[in-house]
């Protein structure tokens, strides 16, 4: 994925023998002639929804105008009714970044160890570790949702009965889906189960292209295991890192179904909404579309400052190599 | 491990390491193990949930182990037309995204790695950027597009709005193995007499399928798994794909979790027979195409 944009691509050449008169006339036409399918596809599906998303979140548009087709141009009230009040800033924003935060440095430090692990195992146990990784990661997130809130349901699950077991919780047990902090520790441990199989192979990948040779001295001049990781693996992986950090941050704010499909996350439960769930039940489930497009757009800023800070990643790691 | 290691290993470096070594051969590979196992766990789970009634899934207290077994779970799933329909949406719906993506991404990814033209730059910021949209934010308006083009429901609509959220990753995917390929190659085959076009698919693509292949895996899992775009553009229970289908077992109008979890083994498979199929290339894939 770090792949460079400065680097200079090869001059345009063309075999004058084969096509002499027609390949000069088409030259300045023909880039944005390959380039019209993703242009049309990202400017067609992708630009169009979000500018419409964009023009909905200054209108009233409940269900009187989806009938009417007449909604009302409102000015920032959708943002302003956003914004105001605690609901965004305690409730909603914490959810989306805290966890997004735990769950990413959960993610990348599971990962490296695994990837860790990985160099130290046999070919035939490490092709094994990794394929189980890549089977792990094409879990979908609907289905391995599904799991988690069956092994901690409060009534049934196997966490309940085994913590009674140890004597750690009362007989009478413990709802933790109604409970934010205990909720969200839940759906941490469901996205990072999930993503960091993918960011382990992917580390590991990023080791392997770390010189041996640099290790071998730094053993003979006595440093440790830990010393090396540190000043040996981590600046030379910082590419990588930087990658697999960014990447999870983006993935694991336009976290959806994980929220939505554990108890609570679908509307009955404010308490557990993080920004993209608030949007999609203040659209769908409630009708406001001006309210949820404004919470939507607010999320693609946020979305979008992530990417920016990852484009310059990108683009300083190019410049040192 | 080479030899090396192996000589390297033996090599005392600090003191106190040295009963580390000693049981390092045997720890590690079960820590290797474990790894896999967690990896893996949610399938357990799903297994020996599929092999037991619902109502021995959701009894308290719970129980890991089925306490009563049912065997003929897949084969209700397998026979339930609902499942067969949604089976059918999703390998419609993630076949064709992927083939649109790959065959729009490629002469794209091609373009921008061998030639320098204006715009190239803003071209490759544009579509690194829209990897950050997230489907959730543009549900909205994706639908009212639909609505308008009066394709709500259709395969045609989730197959583009598929292929248009996985564009980004599979063109940056790809320019990152085309750059990585010399220059001299393409020359050598221009030489021995091939046309452009000729290159690409003879000498080109071949040389480049560990990114293909990365490209064609990372497209079709998001298209297999995708679920909130789904969730609100398939609203006919016919033509919903797997993932939104699978949450009808378990509503407040049945409760088949038994079904629900066979369902889930059920639709895994495709993509570990895609991932047989693919898998000398795989890994290489990833690891050449992530850190270039």
């Amino acid at each position: 994925m770090a792949t460079s944009l400065d680097e200079p691509a090869a001059p345009a050449r063309v075999d004058p023998a084969a096509r002499p008169r027609r390949v000069r006339r088409s030259r300045a036409a023909r880039p944005w002639l390959l380039l019209a399918g993703p242009l049309l596809v990202i400017a067609g599906l992708l630009l169009y929804p979000i500018v419409r998303v964009t023009v909905l979140s200054f209108q009233r548009y409940g269900l009187k105008e989806v009938i009417s087709g007449k909604p009302e141009f409102i000015g920032l009230d959708n943002y302003r009714e956003a914004l105001s009040g605690d609901y965004l800033w305690k409730t909603v924003l914490p959810n989306t970044v805290v966890f997004a935060a735990v769950a990413v440095a959960g993610t990348v430090v599971l990962g490296t160890l695994v990837a860790l692990l990985l160099q130290h195992l046999g070919p035939r146990l490490r092709a094994l570790v990794i394929g189980s990784a890549l089977v792990a990661w094409a879990l979908p997130a609907v289905t391995g949702t599904y799991v988690w809130v069956w092994i901690f349901d409060p009534d049934s699950g196997i966490v309940r009965r085994t913590l009674i077991a140890l004597g750690m919780l009362d007989p009478e047990g413990f709802n933790w889906f109604t409970d934010r902090l205990s909720f969200y520790a839940i759906a941490v441990l469901n996205v990072i189960h999930h993503g960091y199989p993918f960011i382990a192979i992917t580390i590991f990948a990023g080791l392997s292209t770390v010189p041996e040779e640099l290790h071998e001295a730094a053993k003979l001049d006595g440093a440790n295991a830990w010393r090396r990781f540190w000043s040996i693996t981590v600046p030379l992986m910082r590419p990588v890192f930087a990658v697999v950090t960014i990447l999870s941050t983006i993935w694991d704010f336009k976290v959806f179904a994980q929220i939505y499909l554990m108890p609570g996350g679908d509307g009955s439960n404010p308490d557990v909404f993080n920004l993209g769930v608030w949007s999609y039940v203040s659209s769908i489930n409630q009708n406001k579309y001006g309210l949820g497009s404004a919470i939507a757009v607010l999320l693609t800023l946020v979305l979008l400052v992530i990417t920016m800070i990852y484009v310059r990643a990108l683009f300083r790691e190019d410049e040192l190599q | 491990m080479s030899a090396l290691d192996q000589v390297r290993d033996v090599r005392p470096v600090a003191s106190g390491s040295r009963g580390w070594r000693r049981v390092r051969p045997y720890v590690l590979p079960v820590i290797g193990l474990l790894v896999g196992l967690v990896f893996l766990a949610p399938y357990l789970v799903m297994l020996l949930n599929a092999f037991r009634p619902s109502a021995d899934i959701v009894q308290a207290p719970g129980s890991l182990l089925p306490r009563e077994w049912q065997w003929d779970t897949f084969s209700q799933v397998l026979g339930d037309d609902r499942f067969l329909s949604w089976l059918k949406t999703s390998l419609i719906v993630a076949a064709a995204s992927t083939a649109l993506v790959i065959v729009v991404a490629v002469p794209a990814a091609y373009f921008t790695a061998r030639f320098r033209f204006p715009g190239r730059t803003a071209f490759l910021l544009l579509v690194l950027v829209t990897q950050m949209f997230s489907p959730t934010a543009l549900v909205v308006g994706i639908y009212r597009e639909w609505f308008n083009l009066n394709m709500v429901n259709t395969y045609g609509a989730l197959i583009l709005t598929n292929a248009a959220f996985n564009l980004a990753f599979a063109t940056w995917i790809l320019h990152g193995f085309f750059s990585s390929i010399p220059q001299e190659i393409e020359e050598a085959a221009h030489l021995d007499g091939c046309s452009r076009l000729t290159t690409l698919r003879r000498v080109m693509l071949p040389l480049t399928r560990p990114g293909l292949v990365t490209a064609v895996i990372f497209t079709f899992i998001a298209a297999w798994n995708e679920y909130v775009v789904a969730l609100t553009l398939m609203l006919d229970d016919a033509r919903k794909p797997l993932p939104v289908g699978l949450t009808s077992y378990v509503t407040g109008y049945e409760q088949h979790w038994d079904q629900l979890f066979a369902a889930s083994i059920i639709a895994i498979v495709p993509v570990v027979i895609l991932f047989a199929v693919i898998e000398k290339h795989l890994v290489g894939g990833l690891t050449a195409g992530s850190v270039k």
